[in-house]
């Protein structure tokens, strides 16, 4: 009897477990089959299904769109020329939230600097990246407000506009945070009146320029392992602004000479073309490799010589600058007709004397043509339209005149 | 049914070698107690660190405990709810050992807290959301509800103490009336174990991107409450021969067989559940990604459940007190094992740079609350009515 | 269907071996809803392609704390908060010395740096803070409360009620709260508390972090319509950003919303692949179905007394046995 009740209640219980451990694991799995669904709650926000994010009134039209100021990101309407802005701005407008302590002061803004070097990377339009119709340039304002809380957060405030501009540059080279690289800190004291000296006082510290740069091509080379770039030259002798060849460039290249800085892969045109807006026509197919390029083991090209261009140059150009007179870049070859450059040499006005010959009273009332045969001015003069060789007379042992010393 | 030997203080000498080593170890306890409480809090005492908020206090101490005292509610249940008279005589040694076991989890707790004296806050402060407030509530509910099912084991050794009439007779005014209510205590204590030992399962799942997918299920509870009912025979067997042994008194086979043939039948659930839900979650190939947790996973289940599981099966082995004590010692250490993987092993916090390795002062607590509770263990068997063995009446006859 | 299966489940829960057995079962019958951000929620959105990485936001997370702590009357804390120079924030060796740079107790929110493979001198930088979740599991996990998410979005921590025990730091997916070990006495948990604790200067304003970041990387504003710029920000320049807010629907959603670099995957940016769905969720639905409002507690504790008076001894000599009809 005790035996067969313990046998049934053994047998009940069994089978309650049994069941409950299913039910168990079956509910479980639909639990979590249940769970995995959770629904998607995404996307309210396409900006087609909310007309009042760009147009400020209800019912807009062609001819009244409503549209604000700064609907867009970018607009470009003006062409910026550079030195049309100011030298010096003040940037002075946002205060610090803190009551009555403005942590970090105003901030000096060396304009017409930054307008200098804007075409190295972006342009003016980096910063004056809009400037809608009629609107030739708005003030930042415009658009960022002062405000830290705002009602349209979709553009940064004033604050932030001005750090990501700047910033955005500056850390790329600098790798600088500092806030005193830009504003004056106030310490305790007014600073009195700030001036275009306090924004070049935070000026970056001089660039290390590199004298001659010898590259060697990973690419197969074809004309020599080797190519020369000899920067010194470029920036002294031919006088090249960094700007007019460093454009779109990496701000590292020049910031941190000397650390390898990682470049994009390139193409052969990529390449050359920082070079061939001067040397199109070396770089050109059947140009002057030779240029630039040579093999180890070989001497490596020579400096540019004037000479080499069939015009060595006398005293007198030697010492002039390339651009006094290469007016255009690339540089061409000159005319050596002296008034193709000297237009202002007219035979009545010219003094003689600016080739350091001075012409006495007797030579004085002649003209050009009387000693420079054919107008052939790079030439030595002859004197036989007047006197007879014979009695040697001649240029250069005897002169017209008396010489200026140098 | 065997016929009722009615339990008696042991009576033996207190003092033994053995006696002394667990003193020396409380005695380093207690000194690291005052270094940690008075002087170097838990960043001197502890290798706890941002990524591993809990260590060993919590896993072995606190959670470990909690499941090694089920002892008490699985033979309350056993003996009183569904009346196996037979088992009667492990009912007290299992209820003492679930006393003492919730009074170190407290203790091991207070190690733990960052700030033990507001340990008291959850009783105030209710949280119904909180998983840990539920397990709190009910081992602080379940912690009465056994003093007070121990009480009568009191009452019954001082009710004819002469020395202390003023008590004897409170004793006696107090024996009957609990008596009348005791069946009470009994449920609520297995209710309210029920609960807890699920809910010490579910703690972890509010972490699943860090808990190992080996452990982590949403039955984590569920498999928590039957390794529960699964461990308590078996710590109820491997504390009785152990008792035994140290006495000197024959195991009672009589008992403890039977009594395996339960935990025959709890091993063999939890074993299906465990994997029924490995294969259902397919979280077996894990199984072989040769972590230490793929490992931690495969010793637990195979040496802590499946092997003890067919030793089981067989009758010789629930038979011969040596084997069936390596059964259940197996059973025992598997939810050892359980424990520490799911709170410690399977915890792989994401920005964790070292891992944590418990400190001495860890291990030298964890020990001597061990230590400190076989202590006590066994002063209460020596002087309170505990343990009913034949060896032990006769003697005293 | 639903009811009668309901009461099935009951009766079956309730006659179960376990209590957890009723608390799924429930749970999967009736659900439970993820908790939706209201629209007074608050919320932070960092452009990280922004960030410059100047650590400004550490200095003043720093100065705020030292201020709120030095407000409530804590001078021993306040101490600890105080922020070096503001100058000496501008150490960038930390970003190579530190690793992963992770929140301290008195530090609540630190920048790491990351390469940027297209450009290598402008590299990106995350912020680790608290996110503020929707529905936080450090919240849920509290023993004793806590923790408190206001109206507006911050999470934050009453010392007072805290005992210690840390579970917030195992529940938390980011690995957010960090612990005093070395206070003895009177221990915190730690975290941002998006300028909202007791004596904070910035309380009801703008968080210190976002006020002083000189970029504006981080945008304070309500949630729902910091969402909305986020995505038409993705629009706009997808050569920027990953088409991925991270926190829209990370663990059900946090305050903190992040717009990301495309060239990188979430995690290479340290952040963490996690669920939509929020880990409270699961833990509560158990939670409430083991208890809802004591009924399977109650019917266990009846269930198992029937089965003390059925078995009680003497019971089945009273007359035949009574076959299945009892429960």
């Amino acid at each position: 009897m005790n035996d067969r009740l313990k046998r049934r209640k053994t047998r009940l219980f069994a089978v309650i477990a049994v069941t409950a451990v299913m039910v168990c694991s079956s509910l479980t799995w639909r639990q979590a089959h249940l769970q995995a669904q959770v629904p998607d709650q995404t996307d309210a926000s396409h900006p087609l299904s909310d007309c009042g994010r760009c147009h400020t009134c209800a019912n807009p039209r062609p001819g009244n769109l409503c549209l604000p100021v700064c609907s867009r990101m970018q607009v470009r309407t003006a062409e910026f020329k550079q030195q049309q802005g100011p030298d010096f701005v003040l940037l002075d407008i946002i205060r610090s939230e803190d009551e009555g302590v403005d942590r970090f002061g105003p901030v000096p803004f060396d304009h017409s600097g930054h307008a200098d070097f804007a075409a190295i990377s972006g342009g003016c339009e980096l910063c004056h990246h809009y400037t809608p119709e009629r609107q030739a340039h708005p003030s930042c304002r415009t658009c960022h407000p002062p405000e830290l809380q705002r009602d349209d957060i979709q553009k940064p405030s004033l604050k932030g506009a001005y750090h990501r501009q700047c910033m955005g540059c500056h850390r790329e080279w600098s790798h600088n945070t500092r806030c005193d690289a830009c504003h004056i800190q106030k310490i305790g004291e007014e600073p009195g009146v700030i001036t275009a000296e306090d924004a070049l006082g935070h000026m970056t510290p001089p660039i290390p320029e590199p004298e001659t740069e010898i590259y060697e091509p990973r690419s197969e080379p074809t004309i020599g392992t080797k190519v020369i770039f000899r920067h010194a030259e470029h920036i002294h002798r031919f006088e090249f602004k960094c700007a007019e060849c460093h454009r779109g460039d990496n701000c590292a290249r020049c910031h941190e000479a000397g650390k390898k800085h990682v470049q994009k892969i390139r193409t052969m045109g990529e390449h050359h073309q920082d070079c061939s807006n001067c040397h199109a026509k070396d770089v050109a197919e059947g140009g002057n490799c030779a240029r630039c390029h040579w093999s180890e083991g070989q001497p490596s090209p020579l400096p540019f010589d004037h000479t080499a261009t069939g015009w060595p140059l006398s005293r007198f150009h030697k010492d002039k600058s390339c651009r006094g007179c290469h007016k255009k870049i690339p540089y061409t070859a000159l005319d050596h007709d002296c008034g193709s450059c000297h237009t202002d040499w007219e035979p009545d006005t010219f003094d003689h004397a600016v080739t350091r010959q001075i012409l006495d009273e007797n030579h004085s009332e002649f003209d050009c043509e009387d000693c420079h045969e054919d107008g052939a001015f790079d030439k030595p003069p002859t004197c036989t339209e007047c006197h007879d060789e014979d009695e040697g007379i001649a240029f250069p042992a005897m002169r017209p005149g008396p010489v200026v010393k140098p | 049914m065997s016929e009722h030997v009615l339990p008696v203080p042991v009576n033996r000498k207190f003092f033994t070698r053995g006696v002394f080593l667990l003193i020396v170890l409380a005695a380093i306890m207690a000194c690291i107690a005052v270094y940690r409480f008075l002087f170097v809090g838990l960043a001197g005492a502890t290798n706890l660190n941002q990524e591993y908020p809990w260590g060993i206090w919590i896993s072995i101490d606190v959670a470990t405990g909690v499941a090694l005292a089920a002892g008490g509610f699985t033979t309350a249940t056993l003996a009183h709810i569904f009346h196996r008279e037979h088992y009667h005589a492990i009912a007290r040694p299992a209820l003492l050992t679930a006393m003492l076991g919730y009074t170190f989890v407290g203790i091991g707790l207070m190690f733990d807290l960052g700030r033990p004296y507001n340990i008291w806050h959850p009783i105030i402060l209710w949280h119904g959301n909180s998983v840990l407030f539920e397990v709190g509530l009910c081992v602080v509910c379940y912690l009465n509800v056994l003093y007070i099912e121990f009480l009568p084991i009191v009452c019954e050794r001082f009710q004819d103490d002469l020395r202390f009439p003023a008590i004897a007779r409170y004793c006696k005014w107090l024996l009957p009336i609990l008596g009348k209510v005791m069946f009470l205590f009994v449920i609520a204590g297995t209710v309210l174990s029920c609960l807890h030992q699920s809910s010490l399962g579910n703690l972890m799942v509010i972490a699943p991107s860090k808990f190992h997918d080996l452990w982590d299920t949403p039955i984590c509870s569920l498999l928590f409450l039957l390794s529960a009912f699964m461990v308590g025979f078996p710590m109820v067997i491997f504390e009785s021969m152990y008792t035994a042994w140290c006495f000197k008194i024959k195991p009672e086979m009589e008992i403890l067989s039977p009594l395996s043939k339960y935990t025959l039948f709890f091993t063999g659930l939890y074993l299906a559940v465990k994997v029924t839900d490995m294969l259902i979650r397919g979280s077996y190939v894990y199984l072989t990604e040769g972590s230490i947790q793929s490992y931690a996973f495969t010793v637990e289940m195979l040496f802590g459940v499946a092997v003890p599981f067919f030793m089981l099966l067989s009758p010789k082995i629930r038979n011969t007190p040596r084997l069936l004590f390596i059964a259940a010692l197996l059973i025992v250490l598997g939810v050892v094992m359980n424990r520490v993987n799911v709170f410690l092993i399977g915890y792989q916090p994401p920005y964790a740079t070292v891992s944590y390795i418990p400190s001495i002062f860890e291990v030298a607590v964890t020990i001597g609350l061990g230590a400190t509770l076989m202590l006590v263990y066994r002063a209460i068997v020596t002087f309170l009515p505990v343990i009913s063995h034949p060896d032990l009446v006769a003697r005293k006859a | 269907m639903g009811v009668s299966r309901r009461e099935f489940l009951r009766v079956v829960g309730a006659s179960g071996v376990a209590g957890s057995v009723v608390g799924v079962a429930t749970s999967s019958a009736e659900g439970s809803g993820a908790v939706v951000p209201s629209d007074d929620l608050m919320g932070v959105l960092v452009d990280v392609p922004k960030c410059i990485g100047c650590r400004r936001c550490e200095f003043a997370c720093k100065e705020a704390a030292m201020q709120a702590s030095a407000a409530r009357g804590e001078t021993k804390e306040a101490e600890r908060f105080k922020p070096d120079a503001i100058e000496a924030f501008e150490d960038k060796s930390v970003f190579d010395d530190e690793g992963l740079r992770r929140p301290e107790p008195h530090c609540y929110t630190k920048i790491n740096r990351f390469p940027n493979p297209e450009q290598p001198d402008k590299p990106f930088f995350t912020k680790v803070n608290c996110l503020h979740c929707v529905d936080p599991a450090c919240l849920s996990a509290c023993i004793v409360k806590a923790f408190r998410k206001l109206d507006d979005g911050p999470v934050i921590y009453d010392a007072w009620k805290c005992m210690g025990c840390r579970y917030c730091m195992v529940a938390c997916p980011f690995g957010i709260p960090q612990y005093e070990y070395d206070n003895l006495w009177t221990p915190q948990v730690r975290k941002c508390t998006l300028c909202a604790d007791e004596g904070n200067p910035n309380k009801g304003k703008v968080p210190a972090c976002i006020k002083i970041c000189p970029a504006e990387v981080m945008t304070y504003a309500k949630r729902s319509d910091l969402l909305a710029v986020a995505h038409e920000k993705i629009r706009n320049e997808p050569d920027v950003y990953q088409d991925h807010v991270y926190g829209e629907h990370e663990v059900g959603g946090t305050s903190w919303l992040y717009l990301l670099p495309h060239q990188y995957s979430i995690e290479e940016l340290g952040f963490l692949e996690l669920d939509s769905k929020a880990p409270p969720r699961l833990t509560e639905a158990i939670q409430h179905g083991v208890f809802m409002k004591f009924f399977p507690p109650a019917a266990w504790f009846a269930l198992l007394g029937s089965m003390m008076w059925v078995s009680r001894p003497g019971a089945d000599q009273d007359g035949e046995p009574t076959g299945e009809g009892h429960h």
